[in-house]
């Protein structure tokens, strides 16, 4: 596997893994305000 | 505002969040999402699909849940009144906001039947013994799906399986909105998160248990599979089509001009977060695209079928990739009819919760506009829409299908998307919606996502409307791609949809009349 295809995919995977937890963590820690 | 009747509301934000995320996840981030990003670069694709979700997919997404929450302060749940409140002057734009009603219904209609099949292969995957005998054969695989959708040569057209659990499917939707978002929605969604890491385990199993197949060429590996979807093509990004399917499948997949992020978030307060919400909606819809849909079943498809996959991904689409394909991988696994109704329970939730959304900014609308309660509307609705679902299933081998997802599902959710944000700068509201945006946000946006807003979307919108027209305007208008047998199908199809514009187009003009006679009489009545 290429070196640009393992970048592209750890790229995508963290922006999506990395948004998707930040934004998760973020509602539950504020959810009881 | 004093006569606006009291809008109920969601529980708390992230029952609407797992909502609109599950609206949004279909069949469409699992299945069609690998399909355009092999044909468009592999992981090459990934660029112009980051850039798009960045430039114009969020910034959409936020615009929508804005003029939702502030149509809903107002008593609109739906285009035509959201975008009456920007201007109550301009009385023509009420008008407009029929694309945002016709347009989910017409997808339902079709997707509803689609929906079908797969609670239909769910139960023959323990009832059926033909579907049993085919898991180990494409061509009787194959054989079986289109016997399935055949109509019955003789007798009545209704007295088929398709047509049985069709009904089923559809009453089961409407069963489910009886019980209303507090409820229904609320709880189906519940079951999404759940169904779908159930669906990862099942993608995870599988791939390990094919690596194990004896007599299986040894290129077909994970790896290789993995390579196989995202080795990057630089060279299709210099291609506009790879551009315009980025710009497609980012509509396609965070459910922008479908009408259903209004009606869900007319009904938001407003100490609710939008941003945060919008992302995080967006963000749980890519995990199941690009991780679960991406990186798990396209591997596992490549190591059963190898470099066929191409092929498979490319030619047979989506139903050829779910009802046959799949159950010819799951057909290799130990128990394989636990994991045929596993996977088919899983695509026909996923499919539930879209078609659910798909219904309700029409409901929203009756019980917005009429006052009618959620009961009447859920009847009217229920027998219209029965209608029109007939005559997808009897006419699905005439092309009906595939006239409706190109004019609904590709030309109608670009041009609604489209009226919004045109109308939001000719109605002078951007400053407005982006202060709206901000109430209760727990996320500030970047300042950079106004003029996005503003030039960017708009551009970009226009750009891919303008290619289609030039691309395929002119055979669209001859009806020169279509096979000259379903010529007259493609156009009773045609002209059912220009009559649904006039009925709701006389619906809207003779609903708002009458709400002006009444505020008038009201007036008049306090006054003597």
């Amino acid at each position: 596997m290429s070196w640009s295809a393992i970048i592209l995919v750890s790229v995508s995977w963290i922006a999506i893994l990395g948004t998707t937890i930040f934004c998760l963590y973020k509602i539950l820690s504020t959810h009881d305000e | 505002m004093s006569d606006l009747k009291k809008r109920s509301s969601w529980n708390n934000d992230l029952t609407m969040i797992i909502a609109v995320a599950g609206s949004a996840i279909g069949f469409g981030n699992l299945l069609r999402f690998p399909a355009v990003a092999v044909q468009n670069g592999g992981g090459a694709f990934m660029i112009p699909y980051f850039i798009c979700i960045l430039l114009l997919g969020l910034p959409m997404v936020w615009v929508e849940w804005g003029l939702g929450r502030f149509a809903g302060y107002h008593g609109h749940g739906t285009l035509p009144g959201a975008l009456q409140v920007l201007d109550p002057q301009k009385k023509w734009l009420k008008y407009l906001g029929m694309f945002g009603l016709l347009t989910p219904f017409l997808i339902f209609v079709y997707y509803c039947y689609i929906g079908s099949w797969t609670l239909a292969y769910s139960v023959f995957s323990f009832f059926s013994p033909t579907y049993k005998e085919a898991f180990g054969c494409p061509d009787a695989m194959t054989q079986f799906f289109n016997d399935f959708l055949a109509l019955p040569s003789n007798g009545c057209p209704l007295f088929s399986w398709a047509w049985f659990f069709l009904l089923i499917t559809f009453i089961l939707n409407f069963i489910i909105l009886y019980f209303g978002i507090q409820k229904g929605i609320e709880r189906l969604c519940k079951w999404v998160i759940p169904m779908l890491l159930i669906l990862c385990v099942i993608m995870i199993g599988e791939i390990a248990y094919v690596n194990h197949i004896a007599g299986k060429p040894e290129t077909q590996t994970y790896v290789n599979g993995f390579r196989w979807m995202w080795e990057p093509d630089f060279s299709a990004l210099l291609r506009p089509q790879t551009w315009l399917a980025a710009a497609g499948q980012t509509f396609y997949t965070l459910s922008i001009g479908l009408g259903i992020i209004l009606a869900y978030t007319s009904y938001l307060k407003k100490k609710d977060d939008l941003t945060l919400a919008g992302l995080t909606a967006a963000s749980m819809n890519e995990v199941v695209e690009v991780i679960i849909g991406g990186s798990l079943l396209v591997p596992a498809i490549f190591m059963f079928f190898g470099h066929h996959s191409d092929v498979i991904l490319k030619e047979t689409g989506t139903f050829g990739l779910s009802f046959v394909s799949m159950p010819l991988i799951i057909g290799e696994m130990p128990f394989p009819q636990f994991f045929s109704l596993i996977w088919f329970l899983i695509l026909f939730t996923a499919g539930l919760t879209s078609t659910i959304s798909l219904l309700q900014p029409l409901i929203t609308f009756m019980e917005d506009e009429f006052s009618w309660s959620k009961k009447r509307c859920i009847w009217v609705l229920g027998i219209f829409s029965f209608i029109c679902v007939q005559v997808v299933y009897l006419f699905f081998h005439k092309g009906v299908v595939d006239e409706l997802d190109k004019i609904a599902g590709t030309l109608f959710i670009i041009i609604t998307a489209l009226i919004q944000i045109v109308f939001l700068l000719y109605c002078k509201k951007i400053n407005f919606i982006w202060e709206e945006i901000h109430h209760g946000a727990k996320l500030i946006l970047p300042k950079i996502f106004k003029p996005v807003i503003m030039l960017v979307c708009p551009i970009m919108m226009s750009t891919i409307l303008l290619s289609w027209i030039y691309d395929e305007g002119m055979a669209f208008l001859t009806m020169s791609s279509v096979d000259p047998e379903k010529r007259p199908y493609v156009l009773m199809t045609r002209f059912m949809i220009i009559g649904l514009f006039i009925i709701l187009g006389i619906t809207i003009h003779f609903t708002w009349r009458n709400k002006k006679q009444n505020i008038y009489h009201g007036h008049h009545i306090e006054k003597e």
